[in-house]
């Protein structure tokens, strides 16, 4: 999933930024956003905890 | 700072066109502090004030200068691009005209809010006036560099992960992130929605306090207390000390035992802060950035060199069920930090940033691995507080080199109590 994560947001970037540079730039940013990602599902775990909905944004 | 220039302005010591003018002549534009002057309106609101026109503002005839991401009446914002060149419809600002004063100009800041560092690819990188060639931090570098230069009396900034906070910190002035909802957020060019709080830099935490209280539309404060005698103050047991720079360190245990000096207790205390939280407050931040860029981006590529576009569309590629996700996990969060961390202390101290100011030409190179962590470190001790929406004060530290920040963090609507230990410091 994540893999599959990290090409999508590379392919968005490179192709909103085509320069060799920004390429290298998108694999790089899409493979911090796609750990962030995993980080958010190990969060929730299996079992998605209560929240409220909508969400609560300011305390 | 602000009181006593009131007072001298109040019984004939000085005029505001005298204060307009020392500040204008001051301007150095390689400093890249400004991104646009107001000079001619500005001495012509000096000249009302000095004939008598008044608001009752404290601020009145005051020279302030104000991030360039506020609309103004009759004038959009620049947004960190070149005045004008953004084709936006913003309106005026409340919390701008709430504050009132004389808006001397509007200040630079990262392109579109977006930056930790104090560099700016289309309007030059901020000079920081306390320590030349340190980073000033960012967004709201100019906020932080305009009042550390003496040139304004205060700024409103936004703050979004820490835009407010590092600039304060790295630049020696104190900068505060309200409580989300504090400020009405209206009239601001969006970074991302749901983190962005606007929220005042200035000399003084006495100032800062007059700024907030003005510009949320309360009224104006009495002078901070300064007494902290049985106060709680929470030393985090994890997340904020780890792998401190030796001076940050070293500045950090003189703060606390200042405070413990005034009578205020230290108390080592839990924290649910841990990396994961960043994580969230990137995804919902690149979301959310992306809706709001995505349409221009593709219409105007040229407003976005790489080094803002490669961030700005990523969020593209984000499954609305993840943003939810992180957006819902807020709460549950929340209540997690009150119990574990506030029903303990009144009060977390932690240092605004890891580092001292790194030097502008250490982070040149932003492709690289190492270097991006070293930008993205910045924000370590920041972000949390944005996710959780709790009020953070960055006061300065007493230090011999570049200005180092501490960072006091409340539960909601603690922001005088945290004016209220800050002042302690002063």
């Amino acid at each position: 999933m994540s893999d599959d994560l990290e090409q999508a947001i590379a392919g968005i970037i490179a192709a909103r930024a085509p320069q060799s540079e920004g390429r290298e730039a998108a694999v790089a940013e899409a493979a911090r956003l796609a750990r962030d990602v995993e980080t958010l599902r190990d969060l929730l775990g299996p079992q998605h905890p209560p929240a409220p909905w909508p969400p609560v944004v300011a305390p | 700072m602000i009181r006593a220039a009131a007072a001298a302005l109040g019984d004939g010591q000085t005029t505001s066109r005298r204060l307009v003018d020392e500040r204008i002549e001051r301007i150095d534009p390689a400093d890249h502090i400004f991104s646009e002057v107001f000079a001619d309106a500005a001495r012509a609101a000096a000249d009302r004030f000095d004939a008598g026109a008044r608001t009752g503002s404290m601020l009145d005839g005051l020279p302030l200068a104000h991030k360039d991401i506020f609309g103004l009446p009759g004038r959009q914002p620049g947004c960190g691009l070149q005045p004008g060149r953004l084709d936006i419809d913003i309106p005026p600002a409340p919390a701008i005209a709430n504050v009132g004063g004389i808006t001397l100009g509007m200040v630079n800041l990262a392109e579109y809010a977006l930056g930790t560092t104090g560099t700016n690819h289309f309007l030059g990188t901020v000079a920081n006036p306390r320590a030349p060639g340190h980073v000033t931090g960012a967004s709201s570098s100019g906020s932080g560099a305009v009042v550390a230069a003496g040139l304004a009396f205060g700024s409103l900034g936004t703050d979004s992960g820490g835009s407010i906070r590092l600039p304060a910190g790295f630049c020696g002035v104190v900068g505060l992130k309200p409580t989300a909802g504090a400020i009405p957020g209206a009239g601001m060019f969006p970074l991302a929605w749901s983190l962005d709080e606007i929220g005042p830099l200035a000399a003084s935490v006495d100032d800062c306090s007059i700024l907030f209280a003005a510009a949320a539309g309360r009224a104006q404060p009495g002078p901070v207390e300064r007494d902290v005698a049985g106060l709680r103050i929470g030393v985090p047991k994890s997340y904020y000390l780890d792998d401190l720079d030796p001076a940050v360190a070293s500045a950090y245990r003189d703060g606390l035992a200042r405070l413990e000096a005034a009578g205020a207790r230290l108390i080592d205390v839990a924290v649910v802060e841990d990396p994961r939280i960043r994580s969230l407050v990137r995804l919902i931040m690149r979301s959310e950035l992306s809706a709001v860029h995505r349409g221009r981006m593709a219409a105007n590529p040229e407003l976005y060199p790489l080094a803002v576009a490669k961030f700005f569309t990523a969020g593209e590629g984000l499954l609305a069920a993840d943003y939810i996700d992180a957006v819902r996990l807020r709460p549950i969060l929340i209540a997690q930090s009150l119990a574990t961390t506030y029903a303990h202390v009144d009060v977390l101290a932690t240092p605004t940033a890891p580092v001292v100011a790194p030097r502008y030409a250490d982070l040149a190179d932003a492709g690289n691995a190492a270097t991006w962590a070293a930008i993205t470190r910045l924000m370590h001790m920041t972000q949390p507080a944005t996710y959780f929406g709790f009020p953070a004060l960055s006061v300065p530290l007493a230090t011999d080199g570049p200005p180092i920040g501490l960072q006091l963090i409340g539960p909601p609507h603690a922001d005088g109590l945290l004016f209220r230990v800050g002042a302690a410091l002063e």
